[in-house]
């Protein structure tokens, strides 16, 4: 009895008690409301304390991996760079295989001509003249009055050859003129430069029916360019009772300020 | 240069140099640049060889001794020298052209060309200007000695 009159022994003799009786009593459940009452009253403290130790968990593993994780940050960052440079380099490969498929569609739709392709390396610095320089020349078999096309139509002819690279003035060259036809009517006229302003028709005559939409060819006369080749579409038709000619505005079936790839027809000698 | 396009037209970056060089450190300095970039303009170019040159040193030089009564730093130099010089330029420049046999329809040739260039050198020759005038103020003292 003088044990448990000890002072030190009786709470732990009255804490055994107590975990017996409630090892006793929880199957039975006679003590779920005090469970219950007891989460409810400690779930902000074990939220609060979950969050904490999450938080410490991956700061420690932040620092332990340090080195690691900006070494990695360098690689993600170099791999970003090279697939951008890829992603770049993918989409000039399809712009340059689409060109290629329409030059080879052209290639295969005209197999009686000799096509060389050339790239455009440059435009002419003044507003008053129309010409591209190209990355062929004489060393190439280019010659002066080679007509140059794309798959789409008619964009000009060599006016100067150099060893490695070609002057081309394009049709809307103030100098430029071309012997067309309209294909509907079979009209025939002169599609000439106007700058800025694309293409004009001339000399067709006042009684040749032209409609707007109709597609404009060369004519083939006078030998400088190839039979029908397209030039452009009708946009515009000016008649004057009082003139001996109507005026056609043409618009060129090529974009002359996107040009980036033509090809030099070597087998038409003008 | 063509994404800079006007209505079809491109600022003449090399003319608003050599008229800014010239109206800064006078025709001294202004002819030779003009001589040596009108050069460079008709190898790249397809018209007749020379016409670049002559149009850019004659419009250079008149557009800088025009200038002569206004003040360097005035708001309305850079304009009305780039006007000037733009009409200038594309005017003999199209002399040229004609006396050399070209087809040139004069009215066509001024407002598909000449008006467009007129405005767009002119919006241009305001940073052109301004950046060659501080070149002009850094090595101006080296220059003097």
């Amino acid at each position: 009895m003088s044990v448990l009159r000890n002072r030190s022994v009786t709470p732990a003799v009255s804490l055994l008690v107590g975990l017996l009786a409630i090892t006793l009593l929880r199957p039975t459940g006679y003590l779920q409301p005090v469970e219950d009452l007891v989460a409810s009253a400690l779930a902000p403290l074990q939220y609060s304390l979950d969050w904490t130790s999450t938080r410490i968990t991956g700061w420690a593993q932040t620092l332990k991996h340090l080195n690691s994780l900006q070494a990695r940050v360098r690689e993600l960052e170099e791999t970003v760079d090279r697939l951008m440079v890829e992603n770049v380099r993918l989409r000039e490969a399809e712009i340059e295989l689409a060109n290629l498929r329409e030059q080879l569609q052209f290639k295969i739709a005209n197999p009686s001509y000799e096509l060389l392709a050339a790239e455009v390396i440059g435009r002419d610095p003044s507003n008053l003249l129309h010409y591209i320089i190209i990355d062929r020349g004489t060393q190439d078999g280019i010659a002066i009055g080679m007509p140059v096309v794309t798959a789409r139509g008619l964009v000009g002819r060599i006016t100067t050859a150099y060893p490695h690279s070609a002057r081309v003035m394009l049709l809307t060259d103030l100098a430029s003129s071309v012997n067309a036809l309209i294909q509907s009517s079979r009209a025939t006229g002169v599609v000439q430069g106007q700058g800025q302003r694309g293409l004009m028709m001339r000399y067709v005559e006042q009684n040749e029916p032209v409609q707007v939409g109709d597609i404009v060819l060369t004519s083939g006369l006078g030998g400088n360019f190839p039979k029908r080749r397209v030039i452009g579409q009708v946009t515009a038709v000016k008649r004057n009772d009082m003139d001996m000619f109507q005026e056609v505005q043409v618009q060129s079936a090529v974009s002359f300020h996107r040009l980036e790839m033509v090809l030099v027809i070597q087998s038409f000698a003008p | 240069m063509p994404r800079l396009s006007l209505w079809g037209v491109t600022p003449d970056l090399m003319l608003l140099v050599v008229v800014s060089w010239s109206l800064l450190r006078g025709n001294s300095q202004g002819f030779p640049l003009a001589l040596a970039s009108g050069l460079i303009l008709d190898l790249l170019s397809g018209g007749p060889f020379g016409a670049a040159t002559l149009s850019l040193t004659l419009a250079s030089m008149i557009a800088s001794w025009s200038q002569h009564g206004i003040a360097r730093d005035s708001i309305w130099l850079p304009l009305a020298a780039a006007s000037l010089a733009t009409v200038l330029y594309d005017g003999i420049y199209l002399v040229i052209l004609r006396a050399c046999g070209r087809p040139i329809t004069w009215g066509l040739g001024f407002l598909q060309v000449i008006v467009p260039s007129i405005a767009w050198n002119a919006l241009a020759m305001y940073p052109a200007y301004g950046l060659l005038r501080r070149l002009h103020l850094r090595t101006v003292f080296g220059q003097s000695e």
